[in-house]
Formats: structure tokens, sequence, C-alpha cells
């Protein structure tokens, strides 16, 4: 026979599958005590969270160093981008200053940054940007010089100082013509006839000839060379507004 | 006796908002174990129903369960070390199936417990 102890062990495990089948049966509903209870749960979640917040504020101390370095690294990177960005904006800022103010026409302009290199002057384009020998090498409207040689990528920029052998018909703003070319260091405004009348601080412009737009600002007059009375012409230096060296954008057309 | 109950129904809804129901499991099989085998089975199944509640868990289910384990604790007297096993895989039965997560609160949880257990079970014989 069994046991008191092995019967109420039987009695218990058929009131379990009792309540396995009242459950089967979808019989055996608590919604109403469960909500109660998580109510109470969640009262308690925000009690514990208040006495926890401290220690929960040093445990995350242990990820700041590795938060610290993420931002450092973010950090760097926004540093480099800022850079570029800046030199984005001053490029920006150049071809504004180059498009303002300026009469377009229907010819190809070429804008390009100039390249140094070994004393000679360059620019970054060339024939596949479809730069060609010839053409003026501008920055607001200021002629710089003209293009003596074409690479593939970069072409050679013969400056106004250098036009040894050629040169530029020019005028002044009175009318005064003459002839621009170079001396390796400076530019000068020959060929004025010796009764012509030109002042210092006078502009200096070119005149109508083939290849070359008219109008073109040279620079102006920084002082007379010949001023002999028994020459027919006479010489004035001419100081340039810009320095090709110092713009890091030019115009080619 | 009410007040007992009381304290372990404030235990449990402590417990269930933290994590495991390791005080109220071993206070209140403690605290009914003494009451004799009579009163004990129908206890471990208001045990089961409150669990059940508070862990939104079937409550044949967890009846089920406390009766197995309080079988086999039965047959472990004496032996601490098992009993302590036994007690650890209900819990982390009740764990699955409640689908507890570990959290912040168990660094003071589990420690206290496993301080209360060697108070209980193992201070006096150290002394």
């Amino acid at each position: 026979m069994l046991s008191e102890k092995n019967k109420q062990y039987i009695l218990a495990f058929l009131l379990v599958f009792i309540l396995f089948f009242l459950q089967f049966l979808d019989f055996l509903h608590f919604a109403f005590l469960t909500n109660l209870a998580n109510t109470w749960k969640e009262k308690n979640f925000y009690f514990l969270q208040k006495i926890a917040y401290p220690f929960h504020r040093v445990g995350m101390m242990w990820n700041l160093t590795a938060k610290l370095e993420d931002l450092q690294y973010r950090y760097n990177e926004a540093a480099a981008n800022s850079i570029k960005i800046e030199t984005l904006e001053k490029e920006n800022q150049e071809l504004r200053k180059i498009l303002e103010n300026s009469d377009r026409n229907y010819e190809q302009t070429i804008i390009a940054a100039p390249v140094i290199s070994f004393a000679q002057s360059f620019v970054a384009a060339g024939s596949q940007a479809g730069v060609k020998a010839g053409s003026a090498v501008l920055y607001k409207g200021t002629l710089l010089g003209l293009i003596e040689q074409v690479f593939e990528k970069q072409a050679l920029v013969l400056l106004l100082p250098q036009m040894i052998d050629t040169g530029i018909l020019a005028q002044t703003s009175t009318e005064v013509k003459g002839f621009v070319k170079g001396n390796g260091h400076q530019i000068l405004f020959t060929e004025i006839a010796a009764d012509a009348k030109i002042e210092i601080g006078e502009l200096v412009f070119t005149s109508s000839q083939v290849g070359l737009e008219k109008g073109l600002l040279i620079g102006r007059i920084a002082s007379i060379l010949s001023d002999n009375q028994a020459l027919a012409t006479k010489t004035a230096v001419v100081e340039q507004l810009v320095n090709f060296y110092e713009v890091s954008l030019v115009e080619i057309k | 006796m009410l007040i007992c109950i009381f304290l372990l129904l404030i235990i449990l809804s402590l417990e269930a908002t933290i994590g495991l129901p390791i005080f109220f499991l071993y206070l209140s099989y403690n605290f009914i174990s003494r009451r004799g085998q009579k009163f004990l089975l129908s206890a471990l199944f208001v045990m089961a129903f409150v669990l059940s509640i508070f862990y939104s868990l079937s409550w044949p289910m967890m009846a089920f369960l406390l009766l197995f384990f309080h079988l086999f604790y039965q047959k472990l007297v004496g032996k601490i070390f098992w009993q302590f096993l036994l007690f650890c895989l209900l819990n982390l039965i009740i764990a699955k199936m409640a689908n507890l997560q570990f959290n912040f609160f168990y660094l003071f949880h589990l420690p206290a417990f496993l301080f209360y257990f060697y108070k209980v079970n193992f201070k006096n014989y150290a002394a």
C-alpha cells in the first residue's frame, strides 16, 4: 500500500495535471492580477533606478576612455574636413572674384591653378583641357602673360616681364599708344611718342591686335625711364597690380 | 505568519523587478518546510501561483517545477552543496522561462544571496 506521503504527492501531481488541463481549455486567466503586479514592478523599477543612479554613473566611467578615443578620432576627421572646406571656400571666393563684374562671352574660358616649378611658370591645365598656345592668362581682368607652350596636362606661361623678344600693343587711358614688353624682371611700356603726355599712376591696357582682346588691364605706370628729349620715343616702367606667384587661380582665354 | 507572508510578497515584487526570485524561493521554502508536510504541498501551489503572476509564467508549469524541486530537495537533506546546485538549477529554469536578462542589480543581488546562504548554512559549522 502507498504511504500517506506518497498519496499526497500523487494528489499534488494530479492537481498539477488538472491545472494543465484547465490552462489548455483556457480557463486560467489572471490578467487582472498580472497587470497589478506589473504596475507594482514598474513603481519598484523607478524607485530602484533612483537608488542605483550614482552606481550606474560610476559604471559608465569605464566606457569613458573608449568614448574619448572615439571623440578624438571624430575630431581629427572633422578637422581634416574643415581644412578641405576652407580650401574649397577660398577657391570658391577666387572663382567669384573672377566671375563677378565680368562680361562673359562665348569664347572658351579655362580656370586653372598656377604651378611654379624650377622657376618656370606653369598653369595646371594643358591640351587635354583645351588650352592653346598664345591664349591670354588673366586674373580679374588683368593680363599676366601668354601661354607659350602647351603640354598634355599643363602649359608654360610667358609672363609679361619675360617677353623680351615679343610684345603686346598697349595704350593708356589717355589713348597714348605704345608697345609692352619685358626686360627679364620688369614690364616696359616702350615706343611711346616723345611728345606724348603720360603720367605716373596712369593705367595701361591692351590695344586692338590679333589674338588678344582689347582693354585688358596690364598695370599702371610706375616710372618713366627715357625722358631724353633727343630720343624719338620714351619708355615707362609698368607695375602690375597682381602677382602671378601670389594668386591661387587664373583664367585662360 | 501574516507579517512573514507580507514581507515575502515585498521581496518577490522587488526581485521580480530586478531579476531572479532567489531570496523569495529560498526564504519561503524554508518558511513553509518548517510547517510540516501537510501544509507544505498546498503552500507550494500558492508559491507557484504568486511566481506565475509576478513573472508572467504558467501556473501549472511553475507548480510542476516546484513539486519536482521539492521532491529532489527532500532526497538531498544534509547535502548542502547538491541542494544549492538544485536551487541554482531551479532559478536558471525560471530565468530562462521568464526570459530574464542580466542587469546592473545582479551585482548586488547575487552576492547578497551568496552571503546570506553562507551565513545560514556554514557559519555555524565554522564556529
